[in-house]
C-alpha cells in the first residue's frame, strides 16, 4: 500500500472513528433530553398531583377519624343513658365490666369532676386529675360527648383514646379504647405508603418521601430504606428544595428526581437513571452500529478499490480532474449508492428503534398500570366487604344496647325515649315490636307496622327474631322511594328468665358506607386513572361490548364494535393499537368482573419522540456519508516523479499526471489458480466472480485474492454476523445482560399480539439471528468433526450441514410467519388441499417454483456463470422464479425450465482448456514429433494471443487401429475456447506439413486379379486324412461347443 | 453579678438574686483549674456538640457522622481557622462546661446559648443563631396562655437555663410569688409553679404525653423534635437564647474563633447554612 492510500486510509478511519463517537454523543444526548423533558413532565404531572392526593387522603383521615370518635362517643353517650334511666345503673367495677363487655371496648370507668375515678371496668394507668384530661371535663360545661384525649403510656406500651360522656354535674363516664383499629384503617387508607405506593413515574420510577427536619426516609417502595439518612445515602442537602430537579444520588443509584416540599416532608418523584440508560442504551447502540457499518462500508470500499487500482495501475478513464483533485468514478459509481442505501438504513433503524422503544415502553408501563388497577379494584373490593362487616358489627351493637336499655326499663320504649336513646346511639329509627311481630313503638313517623308474612318482603326475615334468634342483620338496601342505602338491624328482646318478648330493630341510613360502596363500581375506580400525560383507562362491558367507563361520556353505554374496536380485540391481555372514535391508541387490557378494562395512550403522543430523533439522526448521518463518500472519491493529484530522460534535478520536464501508467492495463491474474476472475454480466458490465469449484470449498479465500467488491462483501459479513451474535448472545443471556422491564425482555415475553408489527418484526429478526448463529456454529462443529473421520465423515457431515440448513431455514420462516400472525400450520394444510388442485392443473409450474428456489439456496449457479444444462452451453442471464435464461454465446438465449435443469456443469472457472488431439502413423518416429513440437510450441503462443497458458503436450493418448493420438492443450478464458480450439488445430495441421508428418488417413489400394491353382487328388485325400487325425488328436483339447455351433453333432 | 444583662426591676433584684443562685447550683459549674493551655495547633479541632437535635446537630449512629447547621459552621470554621481536620465529641447540656474546662474540647458548638452566668467562665463568639425559650402543651390541656399554668407543673431538662429563665419570666408577669420554696435534683417548687426536672428531653416529652407536666419548656431549637399535630407552643418568648461558640476563658483560640464567626456572619455563610438547614 503506498504512503499516500495508508495517509488516505488513516483520514477516513480517523473520520470515521470521529463521527461515529459524534453521532453517539448527538444521539444520547438527544435521547436524553427527550426522556428528561418526557420524566420532568411526568414529575411535574405527578407533583401537581400529590398536594390533591395528600389532601384527599388527610381528608380521609380525619373522616375515618371522626367516624371512629362518634362511634366511641355514642358508646359513652349510651353509658350516661343507661346511668340516667333507671336500668340498674351502679357505680361499681362489676357493672363497668358488664357495660364493658356489652359496649365491646377496652375499658370503662366512672370519674369524678377532679378527676378521681369511682369505678372501672379494669384498672387505668391514666390520672385524669392531670390538666392533659382538661379536655374530657368539658362535658361538664358543654352537657355533651367530649373530644378524644388520646394518650401514650411509655411504661405500658399502650395506646389509649378516651371519650367521656355527663351523667351528672359532678361525674362523668370515660370510655377508654385502644386505636389500634382506627391506626390499622389509617394506616392502610391514608399512610404515605398507601399514597406513594400507588404512583409511578416512568416506568420504574417512584416517589419517596423524607422527612425535612431530619433527613430520614419515612417512605419508600424498598423497605429496606425506610428510616435510613438520605444525606448519608449520598443526596446532598441543598438538593432537596421545593421545586428544583435534576440528578440526586441515592443509594448508589443515580436518579432523576424532582423535589415538592409539602408541610413537613420532601416528596422526590424519582426515575433511576438505569431505565433511562437501558432504553438510550440500547437505542443508541444499535442505530449507531448501523451507522458505523454504513460508514464502514462506504469507507473501507473506497480504500480497497484504490488499493486494487494502485496495484493495477493508473487509468485515467476513470478520473475525473478537478483542480488539485481528482474525482474517482468507478469508486464514486458505487461509493454513492452505498452511501444511499446506508444513509437509508440509519433513518430506517433510527425510527424503528424508536418505535421499537415508545411502543414496549408503553406497553410495559400500560401492563403495569393494568396491574395497578387491577390491584386496585380487588383491593377495594376486599375494602368494601371489610367495611361493610365492620358497620355491620357496629350497627349490630349499637342495638345491642338499645335491647339492653329496653330490657332493663320497658319505660323506655315511649316514643320520647326512643328518640332520645336513638340520638344517643346516632342511629336514625327505633322500632319495638312485640311477639305477635306487631310494632309496638317507634320514635318513627311510620307507626302501623306488621312484619310480612311474604318471604318476598323486606320485613319477613325478622320474624325469625321471635323465635328466639339472637340478631338479624341485614345487608343494606336502596329504598324503593328515595333510593338511598338503609339498613335494618334487629335484636330480640328478653325477658328477665329469658323468654323472648319482640325485639328492638334499628333503622340505620349511613352516607359513609354508601359513599364507600360507591367507589367500588368500575367508572369511579378507572374516573381519575392517568396514563403518561394522556392516557387514560377505560371498560367495555363482556356481555354486551358496550362502553361500561370512557372519559367521554357520550361513549358510555354505547357498543364499543360500532366505535371502531373489533371483536378481536374485546378480549383479556390484549396488547396493541385499538382505534376509539377514529383515535388511534396502544391499549393493554385485562378483564375484571363483568368487564374488560383498558389502559389505552393514544399513538401520538407515544411519536412524539421518535421523528425528531429520526431527523436528527438522519441528517447526521446524511452529512457523515456525505463527507466520508467525498473523501474516498477525491484524491489529491499526485505529483509525478521527474521523468528520468530529463537527467534528474529540478530541470527535467514533468512527466503529465495524467498520463496512463506505463505498465496499465498491468495484468493482475498471473496467479492462474485464482479463484476469482472477471465475468461479463447480461448488461455488459463486468464483474468478479468466484470460480464455481471454490464455491463449496470449505476454505476462505486469501484476503488477497479477493477483489475490492468481495472485501467489502466480507466486511459486511463481518458485521452482520457481529451483529447477529451479538442478538444471539443478548437473547440467550437477557436475563443478566437487561433488566426484567428492558425492550428485550418484553420482546421475549410474547406478550404482545401476533401480527405485523414492531414486536412481532423485533423477534423474528432475533429468532432469526439466533438460528442463524446457532446454524453457523453447528456447521463449523461439523467441519471440525469432518476433517477427523475422513472422506465418509466428511460425505456424513456434508450431509448433516445441508439438512440442518434446510431444517433452521424451515422452522425459522415457519416461527416467523407465525409471529407475524399467519398461521404455519393452517398453510401447510391449505397447501395440501392446494397440491391435489395443483397436481392437476400447475403441478409443473409448482415444481418450477420450487426447482428455482433451490438452485438460489443450494447456490447451483448464480448470474453469470458458463454452466451446461445436458447439451446446452452458455451463460446464465437470469434465474427466474419459472425459468432460467442462458445465451448460448451465438446471441441465442436458451429458455430452460427450472425444473429442467437437471445434470447441470457449472463451467465457471478462471480458464478453460482448449484440447487438440493429432494422430500420427504408426511408422512416424514419435521422438521426432516430440522434439518438432518442442520446436514450434513458441511460434504457437505468438500466433495465437489468446492462448493464456501453454500448449501442452499431454502425451499419447491413444494407440488406434491406424494411428497413434497425441493431445495438446492450452489453457485459455472459457469464451474463448472454441476458437482457440480451432486455430490450434489448424497450427498442429501447418507444424506437421511442414516437418512432413504423416497423418493417416483411410487409403485405396488397387491389386491387379490372379489366377488360383486347382487342389490335386492326392492332395484332396491326404487333406481329409489329416482333418481326421487332428480331430481324433483334439478331442480333448478346446471348446469343441463354442467352435463349432451350426447344430451339427 | 451575672444578672448584669438580664433587664428587671429593682423589686424583683432579690428574687433574680436568688434564681441566680439556683441557676448556678443546677448549672454545677466546676471552677477546676486547667486555664487555657492552648492546643489549637495541632491540626485537628476538638469541637463537642450535641448529638440529638434535629436540624442543628444530629449524630447518625450508623455512620457515627453528625450532620446539621452547627456541623457545618463548626467544619467551616475549623477550615477557616486552618485546621486540618475536625475531631467531634457528644456534649450534653450537663457535661459541656466541664468538657471543655477540662480541655476535652477545644470548644463547644452545641446549641450554647450566651450568657452571662456563662461568660464568666468561658469567651463566647458572636451569636450564631438567636433562638428563644418555648413553652409546649398538649392541646387536650385547654391551656392556651400561660397564665393558667399557675399552680401547675412544668417540665424542663436538668442543666438547660430554661427553668431558671421561665422563673424570672414568670415572675415578672407576677405568676409566681417571689420565693423559692424547696429546690432539689427533682424540681424546684416556687410560689405557684412547680418545675420539675428530667434527665433527657425524651423523658420530658413523654411527661408531658402523660400528663405528669402541664407544659414543657425548651429551647426553641428543640421544640421541632417533640412538636406533633395533638400540641402547641404557647404564644410567649420567655426569653432570647443567643447560641454562641464557646472556648475557654482566654484562650488564643477565643479572639480567632470570634474572628471567624464575624467573619461567616458577615459573608453570609451561616445565613446560607441557616437556610440550608431550615
Amino acid at each position: 500500500m503506498s504512503k499516500n492510500l495508508k495517509i488516505k486510509a488513516a483520514i477516513i478511519a480517523v473520520f470515521v472513528a470521529i463521527s461515529v463517537v459524534v453521532m453517539g454523543f448527538i444521539v444520547s444526548s438527544m435521547q436524553d433530553e427527550l426522556s428528561l423533558s418526557n420524566y420532568t413532565a411526568d414529575i411535574q404531572h405527578e407533583m401537581d398531583d400529590l398536594p390533591g392526593l395528600l389532601e384527599a387522603s388527610a381528608a380521609e383521615t380525619e373522616q375515618n377519624t371522626q367516624t371512629y370518635d362518634e362511634i366511641y362517643q355514642s358508646k359513652a353517650e349510651s353509658v350516661a343513658f343507661l346511668a340516667n334511666n333507671d336500668t340498674g345503673y351502679e357505680a361499681t367495677n362489676a357493672k363497668m365490666q358488664e357495660y364493658k363487655d356489652l359496649l365491646g371496648v377496652t375499658n370503662v370507668m366512672i370519674v369524678s369532676r377532679d378527676g378521681e375515678v369511682i369505678a372501672e371496668a379494669q384498672e387505668t394507668v391514666a390520672n385524669f386529675s392531670y390538666a392533659r384530661f382538661n379536655q374530657l371535663r368539658t362535658v361538664f360545661e358543654t352537657g355533651e360527648s367530649s373530644e378524644p384525649v388520646e394518650v401514650y403510656f411509655a411504661e405500658k406500651d399502650a395506646h389509649f383514646r378516651y371519650y367521656a360522656a355527663r351523667i351528672d354535674d359532678n361525674t362523668m363516664v370515660v370510655v377508654g379504647q385502644d386505636p389500634q383499629e382506627l391506626d390499622d384503617l389509617i394506616e392502610s387508607t391514608a399512610s404515605l405508603a398507601s399514597v406513594l405506593g400507588n404512583l409511578t413515574v416512568g416506568q420504574t420510577g417512584y416517589v419517596f418521601a423524607v422527612s425535612t427536619q431530619n433527613y430520614l426516609v419515612e417512605y419508600h417502595p424498598n423497605a429496606e430504606y425506610v428510616g435510613i439518612d438520605v444525606i448519608e445515602a449520598g443526596v446532598d442537602v441543598s438538593d432537596l428544595e421545593d421545586g428544583k430537579f435534576g440528578w440526586i444520588e441515592f443509594q448508589g443509584e443515580r436518579l432523576f428526581a424532582g423535589v415538592s416540599e409539602i408541610g413537613d416532608t420532601y416528596y422526590i418523584s424519582a426515575v433511576p437513571e438505569s431505565e433511562m440508560a437501558s432504553s438510550r442504551n440500547l437505542t443508541v447502540g444499535v442505530v449507531l452500529f448501523i451507522f458505523f457499518s454504513a460508514a464502514m462500508i462506504v469507507a473501507v470500499y473506497g480504500v480497497f478499490v484504490n488499493r486494487e487500482e494502485e496495484k493495477r495501475g493508473y487509468n485515467p478513464a476513470n478520473y475525473l480532474n478537478m483542480g488539485p483533485l481528482r474525482f474517482n468514478r468507478s469508486i464514486a459509481k458505487r461509493a454513492v449508492v452505498l452511501s444511499f442505501i446506508g444513509f437509508l438504513a440509519v433513518a430506517g433503524v433510527t425510527f424503528y428503534m424508536q418505535t421499537l422503544f415508545s411502543l414496549s415502553a408503553e406497553s410495559v408501563s400500560s401492563n403495569e398500570r393494568a396491574a395497578d388497577i387491577e390491584e386496585t379494584i380487588q383491593r377495594t373490593n376486599a375494602q368494601a366487604d371489610a367495611l361493610t362487616e365492620q358497620y355491620d358489627a357496629r350497627y349490630l351493637n349499637k342495638t345491642q344496647v338499645a335491647a339492653y336499655a329496653l330490657e332493663h326499663n320497658s319505660d323506655l320504649k315511649s316514643r320520647e325515649k326512643l328518640q332520645e336513646l336513638a340520638d344517643v346511639l346516632q342511629v336514625q329509627y327505633l322500632y319495638v315490636f312485640d311477639q305477635e311481630g306487631v310494632m309496638a313503638s317507634t320514635n318513627s313517623p311510620y307507626t302501623n307496622f306488621v312484619l310480612s308474612e311474604n318471604p318476598e318482603d323486606q320485613s319477613y326475615p325478622f320474624r325469625r327474631l321471635l323465635q328466639g334468634v339472637e340478631y338479624y342483620i341485614q345487608e343494606p338496601r336502596a329504598e324503593e322511594v328515595s333510593g338511598e342505602l338503609r339498613q335494618y338491624i334487629g335484636v330480640t328482646l328478653r325477658t328477665a328468665d329469658g323468654q323472648t318478648d319482640g325485639f328492638v330493630q334499628a333503622s340505620i341510613r349511613s352516607s359513609r358506607l354508601e359513599d364507600l360502596l360507591a367507589t367500588v363500581n368500575i367508572d369511579n375506580i378507572l374516573d381519575g386513572v392517568k396514563v403518561g400525560q394522556n392516557g387514560f383507562a377505560f371498560a367495555v362491558n363482556k356481555n354486551d361490548g358496550t362502553f361500561a367507563y370512557f372519559p367521554n361520556s357520550d361513549l358510555v353505554g354505547r357498543d364499543a364494535r360500532s366505535y371502531g374496536m373489533t371483536d378481536a380485540q374485546l378480549k383479556d391481555s390484549y396488547s396493541d393499537f385499538i382505534k376509539v372514535d377514529g383515535v388511534s391508541y396502544y391499549a393493554t387490557s385485562f378483564e375484571s368482573g363483568d368487564y374488560y378494562v383498558y389502559v389505552a395512550q393514544p399513538e401520538s403522543e407515544l411519536m412524539t419522540e421518535r421523528v425528531p430523533l429520526t431527523v436528527a439522526m438522519s441528517v447526521s448521518g446524511l452529512v457523515c456519508q456525505v463527507i466520508i463518500f467525498l473523501l474516498v472519491s477525491f484524491e489529491v493529484r499526485p505529483r509525478r516523479p521527474l521523468s528520468p530522460a530529463g537527467g534528474g534535478g529540478e530541470g527535467g520536464a514533468p512527466v503529465d499526471p495524467d498520463a496512463p501508467d506505463p505498465q496499465w492495463p498491468r495484468d493482475d491474474d498471473d496467479n492462474p489458480d485464482s479463484r476469482m476472475f472477471d465475468v461479463t454480466m447480461p448488461d455488459g458490465r463486468v464483474t468478479k466472480t468466484e470460480s464455481a469449484a471454490s464455491r463449496w470449498l470449505y476454505r476462505s479465500m486469501n484476503w488477497g485474492e479477493k477483489s475490492a467488491e468481495q472485501r467489502t462483501l466480507t466486511v459486511i459479513k463481518v458485521l452482520l454476523g457481529v451483529f447477529a451474535v451479538a442478538v444471539c448472545l443478548a437473547v440467550i443471556f437477557k436475563d443478566s445482560v437487561f433488566p426484567p422491564d428492558s425492550v428485550f425482555a418484553y420482546v421475549l415475553s410474547n406478550n404482545w399480539e401476533y401480527g405485523l408489527n414492531v414486536f412481532a418484526i423485533t423477534a423474528a429478526i432475533m429468532i432469526a439471528c439466533v438460528v442463524l448463529t446457532a446454524t453457523v456454529v453447528v456447521k463449523q462443529l461439523l467441519h471440525l468433526l469432518s476433517g477427523v473421520f475422513g472422506a465418509r465423515g466428511e460425505t456424513i457431515c456434508r450431509l448433516l450441514g445441508s439438512f440442518i440448513k434446510y431444517a433452521s431455514i424451515i422452522g425459522m420462516v415457519y416461527y416467523c410467519l407465525l409471529v407475524i400472525g399467519i398461521d404455519g400450520t393452517t398453510l401447510l394444510a391449505s397447501a395440501g388441499i392446494l397440491s391435489i388442485a395443483i397436481s392437476f392443473g400447475a403441478k409443473e409450474l409448482v415444481a418450477d417454483i420450487l426447482s428455482g428456489l433451490f438452485i438460489i439456496f443450494e447456490g447451483e449457479f448464480r448470474v453469470g456463470d458458463i454452466i451446461m444444462v445436458g447439451s446446452r452451453r452458455g451463460t446464465v442471464m437470469e434465474i427466474g422464479v419459472r425459468t432460467t435464461k442462458i445465451n448460448d454465446g451465438n446471441g441465442n438465449v436458451i429458455i430452460i425450465r427450472n425444473s429442467e435443469v437437471s445434470d447441470v456443469t457449472n463451467m465457471t472457472k478462471e480458464s478453460s482448456f482448449a484440447t487438440c488431439d493429432m494422430a500420427i502413423e504408426y511408422g512416424e518416429s514419435l521422438e521426432r514429433v516430440e522434439s518438432i513440437l518442442e520446436k514450434e510450441f513458441p511460434n504457437i503462443v505468438r500466433r495465437l494471443p489468446a492462448i493464456e497458458d501453454g500448449p501442452f503436450y499431454r502425451g499419447v493418448v491413444a494407440l488406434n487401429d491406424n494411428s497413434v493420438v497425441i493431445r495438446i492443450v492450452v489453457q485459455c478464458a472459457e469464451s474463448n475456447r472454441g476458437q482457440v480450439e480451432r486455430d490450434l488445430r489448424r497450427e498442429m495441421k501447418l507444424i506437421f506439413d511442414e516437418y512432413e508428418i504423416n497423418i493417416p488417413y483411410p487409403q485405396v489400394v488397387v491389386h491387379q486379379p490372379i489366377v488360383y491353382k486347382k487342389a490335386t487328388l492326392a492332395e484332396q485325400l491326404r487333406a481329409d486324412r489329416f482333418n481326421e487325425e487332428q480331430k481324433a488328436a483334439g478331442r480333448n483339447i478346446g471348446n469343441e461347443d463354442f467352435d463349432d455351433d451350426d447344430g451339427r453333432h | 453579678m451575672l444578672i448584669g444583662r438580664v433587664m428587671v426591676s429593682k423589686a424583683k433584684r432579690t428574687f433574680v438574686a436568688i434564681v441566680a443562685f439556683a441557676l448556678m447550683a443546677c448549672a454545677c459549674v466546676s471552677v477546676a483549674g486547667c486555664d487555657g493551655a492552648a492546643n489549637g495547633g495541632s491540626g485537628t479541632l476538638k469541637v463537642g456538640v450535641r448529638s440529638d437535635i434535629v436540624n442543628f446537630s444530629l449524630l447518625n449512629e450508623k455512620t457515627g457522622k453528625y450532620y446539621g447547621l452547627e456541623i457545618d459552621i463548626a467544619e467551616e470554621m475549623a477550615k477557616r481557622l486552618g485546621y486540618a481536620d475536625v475531631e467531634y465529641s457528644t456534649v450534653t447540656p450537663d457535661d459541656r462546661k466541664d468538657v471543655l474546662l477540662e480541655g476535652k474540647v477545644d470548644c463547644l458548638v452545641a446549641c450554647y446559648s450566651v450568657a452571662d452566668s456563662r461568660l464568666e467562665s468561658f469567651d463566647f463568639s458572636p451569636t450564631y443563631y438567636p433562638d428563644d425559650t418555648s413553652v409546649m402543651v398538649e392541646n387536650s390541656s385547654l391551656i392556651t396562655d400561660i397564665t393558667q399554668l399557675e399552680g401547675g407543673v412544668l417540665g424542663i431538662m436538668s442543666g438547660s437555663n430554661a427553668g431558671p429563665l421561665l422563673a424570672i419570666k414568670l415572675n415578672e408577669m407576677g405568676i409566681i410569688g417571689d420565693n423559692i420554696i424547696s429546690n432539689t435534683d427533682e424540681g424546684t417548687q416556687y410560689e405557684g409553679v412547680y418545675v420539675k426536672k428530667f434527665a433527657s428531653y425524651a423523658e420530658l416529652s413523654q411527661a408531658l404525653e402523660e400528663g405528669v407536666v402541664d407544659a414543657a419548656v425548651m429551647d426553641g431549637s428543640i421544640t421541632d423534635t417533640y412538636m406533633n399535630e395533638d400540641r402547641s407552643l404557647l404564644d410567649i418568648s420567655i426569653a432570647d437564647q443567643n447560641y454562641g461558640v464557646a472556648t475557654q476563658k482566654g484562650s488564643e483560640l477565643s479572639p480567632r474563633v470570634a474572628e471567624v464567626i464575624q467573619g461567616m456572619l458577615d459573608d453570609g455563610t451561616i445565613a446560607a447554612y441557616i437556610e440550608k438547614w431550615n
